[in-house]
């Protein structure tokens, strides 16, 4: 509560940004979905968790939710958090709609956003941006890569 | 000792008369929370079960901070009355008038509730619960 989020960038490594990526790919032109979690208390991303979108569907996406059971049981034991949630969006922009603003539940997350709607699942330049949602309000943030504002 | 109200008195004799039945009781939603809170029936000497309950991040401003909390209550609604009691507004937080809210995903030790009976699942001693918001969106 009453973090200054408007201060808050996402600095991760370029290494995390592709596999989020080469994900989102894959699963286009449904929605792929993850978690990058790192150290309780660091707010450093560093292990690229991908997950299942039972929706399997292109304009939703959902944990399944034993998954997202076992997600937070084995994060509770390593203490670790969820730093980074990911999913993408496959026919419009890297921004949280309405939905996801409506259910994020991690208010201490960045929310990254992929949009493969330019290239599908092939290579090319990739639309990825960053976000924190805390009741409701959205506010981008920068995204540093190896140390690098993009 | 609080007297039962009369309202109360009606929820908890229909749930115990369908339930000698063998009938699950109808859902319990927000709007009858206050009339299932064990506190409101303690004194018909109803032993309760005391378990463990897990809180997400985004409902710990509710809890004072507290990742843990205890509660009682022999269901599922019993428990989600009890926390109301202890920590008023985390209520309507995981139910709304059709019962459990669709993207709140409550975890009985490691069963989704919603492949047991729902806010009726039987909650035993020692019991683990476990509160998650679910990871979605569009």
């Amino acid at each position: 509560m009453g973090r200054p989020y408007y201060l808050s960038v996402l600095a991760i490594g370029s290494d995390l940004v592709e596999a989020m990526v080469a994900h989102a790919r894959a699963d286009h032109p449904d929605e792929a979905c993850g978690v990058i979690a790192g150290p309780s208390g660091t707010g450093r991303p560093e292990r690229f968790i991908p997950m299942r979108n039972a929706a399997r569907s292109p304009t939703f996406y959902e944990f399944d939710s034993g998954d997202l059971l076992a997600l937070y049981r084995e994060l509770d034991e390593r203490d670790e958090v969820p730093v980074v949630i990911y999913h993408s969006h496959t026919a419009t922009e890297a921004h949280p709609s309405r939905t996801d603003i409506a259910l994020a539940g991690e208010p201490d997350a960045h929310y990254v956003l992929i949009s493969t709607r330019e290239t599908g699942a092939e290579d090319g330049p990739f639309e990825l941006r960053s976000f924190r949602i805390v009741d409701g309000v959205v506010s981008e943030e920068p995204v540093q890569i190896d140390g690098t504002f993009e | 000792m609080t007297g039962l109200s009369s309202d109360s008195c009606k929820v908890l004799a229909g749930t115990l008369a369908a339930r000698e039945r063998g009938i699950f009781a109808p859902i319990v939603v927000l709007s009858q929370l206050k009339a299932v809170n064990p506190r409101n029936v303690e004194s018909t000497g109803v032993k309760f079960m005391s378990v463990e309950v897990r809180v997400p991040t985004i409902l710990r401003p509710l809890t004072g901070g507290a990742k843990v909390v205890t509660a009682k209550g022999e269901t599922l609604a019993a428990v989600v009355a009890d926390l109301e009691g202890t920590y008023p507004g985390i209520g309507e937080r995981l139910l709304d008038d059709s019962g459990l809210r669709r993207f709140v995903n409550v975890y009985i030790n490691d069963e989704d509730v919603r492949f047991l009976a729902g806010l009726q699942t039987e909650v035993a001693d020692q019991d683990s619960i476990t509160i998650l918001p679910a990871v979605a969106g569009g």
